[in-house]
Order: C-alpha cells, then sequence, then structure tokens
C-alpha cells in the first residue's frame, strides 16, 4: 500500500486517481480532524451533558496557570508562604494568574459534583458503564485531592491548619495514613512531598484516568436519549465555544475579586475554617470529631462505589433513590451549616 | 546558510561566558547553611578584587537586609562577623557581596531558621523602644494578608485582551456549532 493508498483508508474512502480524497486536504486534514466527524445523540448537545467536557477544560486551564505559579513557588517550608506573597505581588500577571487558578478551581469542583448527580440521575452507572462511573468517582476523589493540597500550599493559617488536620487523620488510620506522616521521609519535609503530589502525582493520575474516561465513553457511547443524530465534530465545537465564554467570564471575575491569602501559619492553633468546598467535613468535624474527616468522605466514595451494584436492574430501585437524595441534602445541609458554624478546635478531641 | 547557522551558534556559545567574566567574580563561604535569626555568621571572602570596598546584603524573595560593609585585603580576601537581623521573616536568602558599582561580586545561599528565644526577646525589646516596625512574635490569625495588588495598565490590557479574545472566540464557535 503506497502513502497516498494508506491516507485514502484513514479517510474512509478509496481513491481511485491517487489523490488524497477532500477531507484529508489542509490543516485540519494532516490532523485527521474528519476522526471527530462520528455521530453522537444529538441531545448530548445539551449542557447538561456537557458538565464532563467542560470539567476536563477547567482541568486544562488549571494545569496551565499552574505551571505558571509553580516557576515561582518554592516548596520549603520556611519560604513556601513568602513566595506566594512574591508570585502575587511581584510576579508578572501573579496575582491575576493565581487568581484564576483559584476561581477555575471552584469551578471544576462544582462542575464534576453537578456532572456525577446527573450522571447518577440518568443512571449513566448501569451496564456496560460500570467502569466509566468508577472512572468518573475516582477523578472527583482526585480533584478533591488536588483542591486539599493546593490549600496547603498556600502555607498561609488556613493551609497550615488543613495540613496538620490532614496528619491528625492520617494518624487515626495509622499504617494506612503513613505517606502522611512528617516521619514516612527525613530527607524532605511533608509541604514538599504536597507540593509532589499537587503538581506530578495527582495531575498524572488524574489525566490517566481521564484518557480511560473518554476512551470508555467513546467506545462505550454518551448515555443520552437515542433518536436524532449529531456530529461530535459540533459538539466539540460547543463545547470549546461554552469554554471560551466561562473563561472569559472567569478571566474577569479573577482580575475583579482576587482571592484571600493568610498571614504565615502558625502551628499549634486553630482559629480558620477549611476551604469552603470542604466545609461539610468540618461540620462532620464538629459534630463527631475526627473521625468525621475519615467517616464523611468515607460513606460518600463507597456511596458512589456501590451504585452500579446496588441497581444492576431495568430501573433505579426507589429506595436507592432516596438514600442518594438523602446523602446529597445531608452533603448541601452540612456544608451550608459549615459556613455559619462556630469555629472550633478539633485537633486533640 | 547551515554553516552560518553554526557560527552564530559558536559565537554565541562563546560569547555568554566572555560577558559574564566581565565582572570580578570572586568566593564567599559562610559559616553555617542555616542560622537562625538574631544570631552572628561569620563570612569569608577570597579570590575578589584587592583593597575594595564592598557591601553585605542579605536578599530573599521579599525583603533585604544590610548585614554590613567590609573591605578586601591585598590578597582579596577578608573575614566578617555580621549579625542577622532578628526580624527578618525565616526562609531562602542569598548573601551578596556588592562592589562599589552596584554590581554583584560573590553570593551564597542562606537558609534563615525562626529567631532563638533570646532574639525575639530583644527584637520585642527594640519594637518597644522604637514604638514601631515589625514584632518577631507572630500571632495565628484567620484573617487576610492586606496585600498591594497594583496592577499597571499593561497587565489590565492583557487581561482585558485575553477575557475580550476568549469571549469573541467561543462566541463564533457557538454560532458555528
Amino acid at each position: 500500500m503506497d502513502r497516498t493508498e494508506s491516507m485514502a483508508t484513514a479517510g474512509g474512502q478509496t481513491s481511485v486517481s491517487g489523490a488524497p480524497p477532500a477531507e484529508l486536504a489542509g490543516v485540519a486534514g494532516r490532523f485527521a480532524l474528519h476522526a471527530l466527524g462520528y455521530g453522537i445523540p444529538a441531545a448530548a448537545n445539551r449542557l447538561s451533558y456537557m458538565l464532563g467536557g467542560l470539567t476536563f477544560i477547567g482541568l486544562v486551564v488549571l494545569a496551565v496557570t499552574g505551571i505558571w505559579l509553580d516557576q515561582y513557588y518554592n516548596p520549603d517550608p520556611l519560604s513556601a508562604h513568602a513566595s506566594v506573597v512574591y508570585t502575587v505581588t511581584r510576579a508578572p500577571l501573579g496575582a491575576w494568574v493565581r487568581a484564576l487558578h483559584y476561581w477555575t478551581a471552584c469551578v471544576v469542583l462544582v462542575s464534576a459534583t453537578a456532572h456525577v448527580v446527573f450522571a447518577f440521575v440518568r443512571r449513566s452507572y448501569a451496564r456496560p458503564r460500570e467502569v466509566t462511573w468508577w472512572s468518573g468517582v475516582l477523578l472527583l476523589v482526585l480533584v478533591a485531592g488536588l483542591a486539599f493540597t493546593g490549600t496547603v500550599l498556600r502555607a498561609d493559617q488556613e493551609g497550615g491548619e488543613a495540613l496538620a488536620h490532614a496528619v491528625a487523620a492520617a494518624e487515626l488510620l495509622g499504617p494506612l495514613g503513613a505517606p502522611l506522616s512528617r516521619d514516612f521521609a527525613a530527607s524532605t519535609s511533608l509541604l514538599a512531598r504536597i507540593h509532589n503530589a499537587h503538581v506530578s502525582l495527582l495531575p498524572l493520575s488524574l489525566f490517566a484516568i481521564v484518557a480511560l474516561h473518554f476512551w470508555l465513553i467513546r467506545h462505550l457511547g454518551i448515555n443520552a436519549p437515542s433518536g436524532e443524530r449529531a456530529a461530535f465534530s459540533s459538539h466539540l465545537r460547543r463545547l470549546l465555544g461554552f469554554g471560551l465564554v466561562g473563561f472569559a467570564g472567569l478571566s474577569l471575575v479573577a482580575a475583579l475579586f482576587p482571592p484571600a491569602l493568610g498571614h504565615r501559619a502558625v502551628e499549634g492553633v486553630e482559629v480558620t475554617k477549611p476551604f469552603w468546598p470542604f466545609l461539610w467535613i468540618y461540620t462532620l468535624e464538629n459534630t463527631i470529631g475526627l473521625w468525621g474527616m475519615i467517616l464523611g468522605p468515607g460513606v460518600l466514595i463507597g456511596f458512589l462505589v456501590a451504585v452500579p451494584l446496588l441497581d444492576r436492574g431495568s430501573e433505579r430501585p426507589a429506595w436507592l433513590t432516596g438514600l442518594a437524595a438523602a446523602l446529597l441534602v445531608a452533603f448541601f445541609g452540612a456544608l451550608v451549616y459549615g459556613f455559619f458554624a462556630p469555629q472550633m478546635q478539633h485537633i486533640g478531641m | 546558510m547551515r554553516g552560518s547557522w553554526l557560527l552564530l551558534l559558536s559565537g554565541l556559545l562563546v560569547g555568554a561566558p566572555a560577558t559574564a567574566l566581565a565582572h570580578d567574580v570572586g568566593v564567599i563561604r559562610l559559616g553555617a547553611e542555616e542560622a537562625p535569626a538574631g544570631s552572628e555568621l561569620e563570612i569569608r571572602g577570597e579570590k575578589l578584587s584587592k583593597n575594595t570596598e564592598f557591601t553585605v546584603v542579605l536578599r530573599g524573595a521579599l525583603e533585604t537586609h544590610t548585614l554590613g560593609a567590609v573591605r578586601s585585603d591585598s590578597a582579596g580576601a577578608f573575614t566578617l562577623r555580621v549579625v542577622l537581623p532578628a526580624d527578618a521573616s525565616p526562609g531562602a536568602y542569598v548573601v551578596r557581596l556588592l562592589a562599589p558599582d552596584g554590581d554583584e561580586s560573590a553570593r551564597a545561599e542562606l537558609k534563615l531558621l525562626p529567631p532563638a528565644p533570646q532574639a525575639v526577646a530583644a527584637a520585642e525589646h527594640d519594637h518597644h523602644e522604637e514604638g514601631g516596625g515589625q514584632s518577631a512574635h507572630v500571632e495565628a490569625t484567620a484573617a487576610p494578608l492586606d496585600l498591594p495588588l497594583d496592577r499597571g495598565p499593561l497587565e489590565w490590557a492583557l487581561v482585558l485582551a485575553i477575557s475580550a479574545g476568549s469571549l469573541a472566540g467561543g462566541l463564533a464557535l457557538l454560532r458555528r456549532a
């Protein structure tokens, strides 16, 4: 097979004249963009079906802004806070990039959670999409892990207390929590290892699982009502369109509302509350102590993992819908309560 | 054509060190790689310009402190003992030796540790004596830092251009879809 023949075959057509087919001409042809023209349900072009794609665009923005911020960050515990202050006050575009990173992280956490809720409502976990669902749950956990480690890296009072809570939780877990103990690696600081997790371990894991998630969606199909069909390239254009409009909005929000940075952390005291997406865990800590930090996420993740195993019939059992609704109400209730709850000491409870 | 690129590249490679060597570059060695704020530190210099007055500064990410002045001997060396400022924030610093024209003649990295208790007491005493300045003793607080966020017109223009470009691109894609 000569070169022209192989290109024509790649385009899904056989060229008689020997010239490449029209779809392989131009820059788009060089990037084989015609391969994105496959059909998907037209219903997938609704915004509620785009939450996963928009979350992915947010992750790309986080990666780019994160690379910029990391040029100025010093993971040495003594220098970390000063390097963040330097980034905000002196680095070129530093304040805007940091604010964009913060606000995009907030949006990604919301859109990823909403994506999981919509996927549950649509029963997108049902056979044969169990692994797609589990990979999505794992992505939610990784995004939450990135949000937590990002908070710690600020090395301000809130970050210092978040790290102290993580260490306390790790102690409760015994050997399972060893990687988060200060004695795990005597050659480096815990903050440096948290930094390592935030910039390499967690993002690499995240993008590997995203690749698996996309692969499964591509081959098992989007779980949307069948009927009218649309080209995936049109879906992608819409997704990028919404992504860019959203980015423009976030860019302005970042310029006008820079996120706060606290004073350098003082160890051994608790005077702050956590980053707002973790306020529901704060409520649980206020109620049942440090174990709430482990039991709350454990119950939630355990439920999400178990969902495909609990619903194996043709339609979802009513009790499962009720349980999911109760968990969702409890989650939002705890989040709101955490916002208004009095500040409390948890470590040593 | 290829030859001229090679010529340019070799010129850049040879030229860069030659430019860097235009100033006298000496060596300073610190008595310790890590030292608490408020403690004494020995600095030894060698291979410097002879009989020259140098200024020794301590530069961090956010603050710079002058540690003192010293004159090299006829061999281009010196030994100096300085007291590290007790109110300097802990962190990574560079001890820089500045020639009379302001150029850096030598540098060494120093990790400044939190001040020892007696240095904190001395700094607090100074603070009360002077009636101002930043105390070395820090109270935990949930209040945010009041950071100066003065954006220049260029930065605003860039941010607005990026936002407008994204909005225009997004709307164009949505219209096409």
